[in-house]
């Protein structure tokens, strides 16, 4: 078994990252970009005869910012100032439309139209558009040169949820397992490997699968409430992951469903 | 769409519309989404099927992590330090609610270095008056 690990991504152990290959979180983990660390990470996984499942794992480092990456890798700590996550946000759009829905009522049916468009999609640019708030104005119309459809530029208000890196925010338990567990802000899943949870919470198998301290005076469940820091975002064009860590002063679980509900 | 689609990669910092952008608690997501609901309400019977997954999602959770569920608590929280807090860090001071200075401070570590260095006292004062404005809302 070959594994060549880089000492910068220690907070992942080998072991872990085995594990989590053989259950299929490989395409989680390792086809991160890590860009924003300022390394990639590139995993191999092929079989051969004589081992059941053979791993390489490395990383290129040389991007920007690698110190900065290991800074935050190692103690978690965030290097840029935490943005909340929703904000108020203008963004334009060019919109198409046909021919058939020129008239007076024109600008509605634009704006009818923008809305299916545009809410609920997520761009890596500027996170999940949750909801439009307003229209700032439309532009002039252009022709299409064929076919007829014009093309407008909108200006609009809207409401994106956007998660930052280093950013501190309360979720929702959805999943665990021995790998750790994903939680969920709004649209956005967050994954926090059971590195990222304090050493002293063990996991717990059964019909309800949980972290719980030695004493068990703490409990992670499904449906615990718990505030956690995202160490890490993968954003693509449409979607967007995080790996949180709870394992840093005040971060933990806030409630657990026992005892509100 | 493609000029989103190359730009993101390179994605390191918080965009130069995120700066601009004004940052939102969760209790006013909270408004203008229950807002935009009740809108829809009044348009079709069934709301729930004209809304996306994403608005539902963040309707869902905003309103388990609101601290503030009265508008004009809303207001007065966001109204508060305008002269001396950046609003970022307000955003997160108004979803966190932390008790104690440390805690607030581990929250947001720029909030001691931010150019108008806040003592622990003044944040003392400003985590007091918050949870006075939840206190009474």
């Amino acid at each position: 078994m070959t594994i060549t690990f880089t000492p910068f991504l220690y907070p992942f152990s080998n072991d872990f990252d085995l594990t989590m290959m053989k259950l299929g979180f490989c395409g989680f983990l390792m086809n991160q970009n890590f860009e924003p660390y300022g390394f990639s990470l590139i995993a191999t996984i092929f079989r051969s005869h004589d081992q059941p499942t053979c791993c390489t794992a490395g990383a290129s480092a040389g991007c920007r910012g690698l110190s900065e990456g290991r800074l935050c890798l190692a103690a978690g700590r965030p290097y840029s100032t935490p943005g909340k996550m929703f904000f108020h946000i203008v963004l334009e759009r060019n919109m198409q439309l046909h021919p058939r829905h020129f008239g007076r009522d024109l600008r509605e049916k634009l704006v009818s139209k923008l809305m299916k468009d545009v809410e609920g999609t997520c761009s890596g640019r500027h996170g999940f558009v949750v909801a439009i708030t307003g229209i700032e104005n439309v532009g002039k119309g252009l022709i299409r040169d064929g076919t007829g459809f014009v093309t407008f530029p909108v200006k609009y208000q809207c409401v994106v949820f956007r998660p930052f890196k280093g950013e501190i925010l309360e979720a929702v338990v959805s999943m665990v397992n021995k790998m750790g567990f994903f939680a969920e802000a709004g649209p956005v899943q967050i994954f926090v490997s059971n590195h990222l949870i304090p050493d002293d919470m063990e996991f717990q198998s059964g019909d309800m699968p949980n972290y719980t301290t030695s004493d068990g005076s703490v409990k992670i469940q499904k449906e615990s409430e718990v505030r956690l820091k995202i160490i890490g975002t993968r954003v693509d064009a449409t979607e967007i992951f995080c790996i949180g860590t709870i394992k840093d002063d005040f971060l933990g679980v806030i409630s657990d469903p026992g005892t509100t509900s | 769409m493609s000029g989103e689609e190359e730009e993101n990669a390179a994605e390191l910092k918080i965009g130069d519309e995120f700066l601009k952008a004004k940052c939102l608690m969760n209790c006013e997501v909270s408004l203008i989404l229950d807002h935009k609901y009740e809108q829809l309400q009044q348009m079709s019977e069934d709301p729930m099927n004209q809304v996306s997954q994403v608005f539902e999602k963040s309707l869902q959770y905003v309103k388990r992590f609101s601290r503030y569920k009265n508008p004009d608590a809303v207001r007065q929280v966001r109204e508060y330090p305008r002269s001396h807090l950046h609003q970022n860090l307000l955003c997160v001071l108004g979803n966190l609610c932390p008790e104690t200075v440390e805690e607030a401070i581990a929250m947001v570590p720029s909030i001691k270095s931010r150019g108008r260095g806040h003592d622990d006292e003044a944040i003392e004062k400003m985590l007091n008056d918050m949870s006075l404005i939840k206190k009474f809302e």
